[in-house]
């Protein structure tokens, strides 16, 4: 496995893991407002929103492995992350 | 839609195509399941969002009663569970499958220990008497991570029969179709948590 590892962490798929995982300390900073200068409630919630969607179309694309799927299939799922995400945020902002 | 056809092989040694050419990973049935498992939890969050606009000081000072941690922690152990997923799949198509039982486990761990911290959790709550009938925010927080559990567990159980399909000697096209189902499969369990920890633990 020692031997395996080094082509491992060359993969896309790790990259992608370890965006996702700062991306997750990030959101959590935001969330929490500890350590970062964001004060506005509403720009750190549109935030944390924007990052949980990000990291969404990252687990599809790197994950689920949608970069090498057929067209239609992506479109499907990214239009699908799209649309709810424009619904959770325009419910935040209006509802 | 014609193009989502089941993709045939994955094994390059079993598949000579191209890798550039757009395939589907595992079954075509269960990417019907995610996108459908997605337009659900979509309407939960829609739900859960507008419900918050009428009370937002309610749902905020419960959320206060949250320890973040706990989401977080899980977020991490979800998200390097799907990599050991990722990685042993990559494995399996690269002359490599001796070490798929292992990282597949190495998932299941992760499976697990998202499970006891969830327990904790509950548990944490319920001892200081938050149950779903407290309020809306925990009606929806019970039953939202409750119905994510359900997905955990089932997730949990893909895996050790991914664990035991990559521990076979030899592996066909449909082993391989079978495990790539799998992770599929694990991956919404992941995709979903994502977008929970964040309205449940975060959005104030």
């Amino acid at each position: 496995m020692i031997t395996y590892l080094p082509v491992l962490l060359r993969q896309r798929s790790t990259a992608a893991w370890a965006v996702l995982m700062l991306a997750t300390v990030i959101s959590w900073a935001l969330g929490t407002r500890h350590g970062l200068v964001v004060h506005d409630a509403k720009v750190a919630a549109i935030g944390v929103l924007t990052i949980a969607f990000a990291k969404v179309y990252l687990v599809g694309r790197h994950f689920m492995e949608l970069r090498e799927a057929p067209r239609s299939l992506v479109l499907w799922f990214n239009g699908l992350v799209a649309s709810t995400f424009a619904i959770v945020v325009g419910l935040y902002l209006w509802a | 839609m014609s193009e989502l056809a089941t993709s045939p092989v994955t094994t390059p040694a079993l598949d000579p195509r191209p890798a550039a050419r757009p395939r589907i990973p595992g079954e075509t049935g269960i990417w019907v399941f995610v996108l459908g498992d997605m337009v659900m939890f979509g309407a939960f969050f829609g739900i859960f969002v507008e419900a918050r606009s009428h009370n937002v000081a309610l749902f905020n000072a419960s959320q206060q009663q949250l320890l973040v941690a706990f989401g977080a922690v899980n977020t991490c152990l979800l998200l390097t569970g799907s990599l050991f997923v990722v990685w042993g799949v990559h494995a399996i198509r690269h002359g490599a499958a001796r070490f798929a039982p292992g990282l597949f486990g190495a998932a299941f761990v992760c499976a697990t220990l998202f499970g006891i911290d969830k327990v904790i959790e509950y548990a944490e709550k319920l001892s200081v008497g938050i149950t779903p009938a407290t309020n809306p925010f925990f009606t929806y927080f019970f039953m939202f991570t409750g119905v994510h559990a359900m997905h955990l567990i089932i997730g949990m159980v893909v895996l050790a029969r991914m664990r035991r399909i990559a521990g076979q000697p030899a592996l066909d096209a449909s082993n391989v179709r079978a495990i790539e189902s799998g992770a599929t499969y694990w991956h919404l369990v992941d995709l979903l948590w994502v977008v929970l920890f964040a309205l449940l633990y975060l959005l104030n």
